[in-house]
């Protein structure tokens, strides 16, 4: 039949033409803007503010009713994006102009938006806000500011700690962590708690750049990245130290399930299900743990063990306010307003996060008393901050590619690290060209 | 009616030749007005980003810098790595596994085709669930099922004392392991156009072949295969089309930090890794339009073999 063969014909032709939909990049995020087109009076503003963490919506919410109360007039809306969405949907928005007025940002992407001119300075609205510059953590301020402009302050910060689960420890009869702890005392404790019938794994050393290998090559005195940020520090003694100190904790000592049982059940997962004794991991998960039944009663925290220097990875979220907004002025107030004393007091209060501004931690701290929150913040000032460059992600993106084979033993860390330098080496040359 | 029809025509009228001209032409109007439509979105949503992704593939530049054009260095870069090497065969790979699922599909469905069999509403209901279900819980449940350490698998292959293994973190396994979930996943749409097809081989044929002489398994091959070729070669077709844009199933399932991630990805996950993680666009839309050529060549081929085949009665 004529007709059947047609059909066919046209029904494959219109299914290998949809590909083609799949490089329209632009004009595919839409639907964002919708808040800011309406009010019908001069004076009625509406806002949209855009968020990764559902987890967090809570306490922004209260943030922003404070916000709308000093503000007359002036309404926000959450827009919640997933973090796997994040990145490309305000970006395509952004440069489309149909993105938020406010959004959350990071210091490894913010270089971009600032080359790219889509940011308002913060300048003014800070000046007008009467909040102290100084109450802030430098590190994470100085992530912010470009050519002596304000473009974000952080909201809040993380760093990274010694997790622990005590009732694993209690029942090998092993001392709990101290603040004094070496990296040598994490390998003798983990040997201890490891149980040869693979139920139980002494520490976890997941791939995980922030929670794990990036604070140890700080520790050893090592950088991932240069100062000026042109070239890569993979390929040093010191950064190949501290890369195989979790290597070896699977592959030499055994204390770690494998790269594989992490790709199959997350390091945080097999924590809460009591399958590993130790894990550094940050701040972050604080709210989670004390969520979780299990978790709240038998999880505490401690610093960081010392290497030959004290230092663990502080990161925190900064709030733009992007130019295409139509309500300048008010977006900007709002981007000051949401990273300002009182959002820090709140975001601590709830537990959800370390607020930034000075003064509003303790709250954080006394959110769940079952932990040592108090850790995370004493080693604030040892904080390195997350290494960033102008366009971190086509760097950062390589590095679980390159290190994969050193997790798993089928390469030497030096061989796996002069890959990565490499490569790093040839994407920061190429963004210092652009 | 039949008898003032009868009646009528004794009295035929004059055939008004002259007028059909203007009567066929509001037709040609409307025709082309409603052809317009479709024509239109073709032009909107295929033709146009497809004219635009080929101009980015020439590009260079960031969302917000803008893009201009800058000559052929976007496909130099891709096609002088190992990377879209290493993922076309993997695609193709995977995409010949899932192929695999059409011969599955069609005993499935002869059996379900069975004269005088019961509740077989219930069994084809059972069969298209996974294709009314999301990927993302169907690649979550699978992930759980292969999970090394835990998961339902090993469980099962330990208590009869076979291999066990981490499935999708192992790099010898995890495309196949993926290819699996594909499969099923595949089979209940295969198994509705297969029924359909089977709904239309004449039952009189069956029955003679059945007073020849030719057993259930003769009459499948020599009857109902032939007859059904037109149905099992676009089930082909769009089996292949759809695993060459797999990209659902490998991100959940393995997830970012999967040590067999390097030796899994597949073309669409390469485009997603290089434009949305990356943020190199330029490089994604030559991926973007890499894949495009490659169905149209594999679908071209597919068509050219159909005519060694497939029969159309």
């Amino acid at each position: 039949m004529k007709s059947t063969k047609t059909l066919l014909g046209l029904m494959a032709a219109a299914a290998v033409l949809t590909l083609a939909a799949c490089g329209d990049n632009g004009a595919s995020a839409g639907g964002s803007g919708d808040g800011d087109s309406g009010g019908d009076s001069a004076e009625e503003v509406n806002l949209t503010f855009a968020t990764f963490s559902p987890d967090q919506e809570p306490a922004i919410r209260e943030i922003l009713d404070v916000f709308e109360e000093q503000n007359p007039g002036v309404t926000v809306e959450i827009q919640i994006i997933p973090w796997t969405d994040y990145w490309s949907t305000l970006q395509t928005s952004t440069a489309g102009g149909t993105g938020p007025d406010v959004a959350w940002m990071l210091g490894a992407k913010i270089g971009q938006y600032i080359d790219g001119g889509v940011l308002l300075p913060l300048d003014d609205a800070f000046e007008e806000s009467g909040l102290d510059i100084e109450k802030y953590p430098e590190q994470l301020v100085d992530l912010f500011v470009d050519d002596g402009t304000t473009y974000a302050l952080p909201k809040d910060f993380d760093t990274i700690g010694l997790w622990y689960n005590k009732a694993l420890f209690d029942e090998a009869g092993v001392a709990y962590p101290t603040p004094d702890w070496t990296w040598d005392d994490v390998i003798t404790n983990a040997q201890a708690l490891t149980k040869p019938d693979g139920s139980v794994y002494g520490i976890g050393a997941p791939m995980d750049p922030q929670a794990t290998y990036y604070n140890t090559i700080y520790q050893a005195g090592g950088e991932v990245i240069s100062e000026d940020g042109t070239t890569s520090g993979y390929d040093s003694p010191e950064a190949i130290e501290g890369i195989k100190f979790w290597t070896d904790l699977i592959n030499v000592h055994h204390v770690s399930p494998t790269l594989e049982s992490f790709a199959d059940t997350e390091s945080v997962a097999q924590f809460m299900s009591g399958r590993l004794a130790m894990l550094t991991t940050g701040s972050f998960y604080a709210i989670r743990f004390a969520n979780d039944p299990y978790s709240s009663e038998n999880f505490d925290v401690t610093e960081l063990p010392g290497g030959a220097q004290e230092a663990t990875i502080i990161n925190g979220i900064g709030n733009v306010a992007l130019a295409s907004t139509e309500h300048p002025e008010e977006a900007a107030r709002l981007a000051v307003f949401l990273s300002g004393e009182e959002a820090s007091r709140i975001s601590s209060e709830t537990g959800t996060v370390i607020g930034s501004y000075d003064g509003t931690q303790q709250a954080f701290v006394d959110a769940f008393p079952q932990f040592n929150l108090q850790a995370f913040l004493d080693q604030a000032e040892n904080g390195v901050v997350l290494p960033v460059s102008r366009n971190t992600d086509a760097w950062a993106s390589r590095e679980g590619e390159f290190l994969t084979p050193a997790w798993t033993g089928e390469q030497t860390v030096e061989e796996a690290a002069a890959g990565l330098a490499g490569a790093m080496n040839e994407a920061l040359a190429q963004e210092n060209q652009g | 009616m039949t008898l003032t029809r009868t009646k009528g025509s004794a009295a035929p009228p004059a055939p008004p030749a002259p007028r059909r001209r203007p009567n066929r032409h509001p037709d040609d109007v409307w025709a082309a007005i409603l052809l317009a439509v479709p024509f239109g979105g073709l032009v909107i949503f295929y033709l146009w980003p497809l004219l635009r992704t080929v101009l980015l593939s020439f590009s260079e530049g960031t969302a917000f810098t803008g893009y201009t054009l800058s000559g052929p260095q976007n496909w130099q870069q891709l096609f002088e790595g190992d990377d879209i090497w290493r993922a076309l065969l993997n695609t193709l790979v995977y995409a010949a596994i899932v192929l695999l699922g059409v011969p599955i599909a069609m005993v499935v469905a002869a059996l379900l085709h069975q004269r005088g069999l019961r509740g077989r509403s219930f069994y084809r209901t059972l069969y298209f669930v996974p294709v009314v279900t999301m990927p993302v819980a169907v690649a979550m449940v699978w992930r759980y099922i292969y999970n090394g350490d835990f998961g339902l698998l090993n469980e099962v292959l330990d208590s009869v004392g076979g291999p066990t293994r981490a499935w999708v973190a192992d790099p010898d396994t995890a495309l196949y392991a993926v290819a699996a979930v594909g499969i099923w996943m595949a089979l209940g749409t295969n198994l509705i156009i297969l029924a359909a097809g089977l709904e239309a081989v004449p039952e009189t044929l069956e029955e003679a072949a059945m007073l020849d002489g030719a057993g259930p398994i003769r009459r499948f091959f020599s009857v109902t295969v032939p007859l059904l070729t037109p149905s099992i070669f676009l089930v082909s077709v769009l089996s292949v089309i759809g695993s060459l844009q797999m990209f659902d199933l490998l991100f959940i399932m393995l997830g970012r930090t999967n040590p067999a991630l390097a030796d899994s990805k597949t073309i669409v996950y390469l485009f997603y890794e290089e434009a949305f993680v990356r943020n190199d666009r330029p490089l994604g839309a030559v991926i973007a339009l890499v894949t495009l050529v490659v169905t149209l060549a594999v679908t071209a081929v597919q068509f050219r073999l159909q005519r060694r085949w497939v029969t159309y009665a």
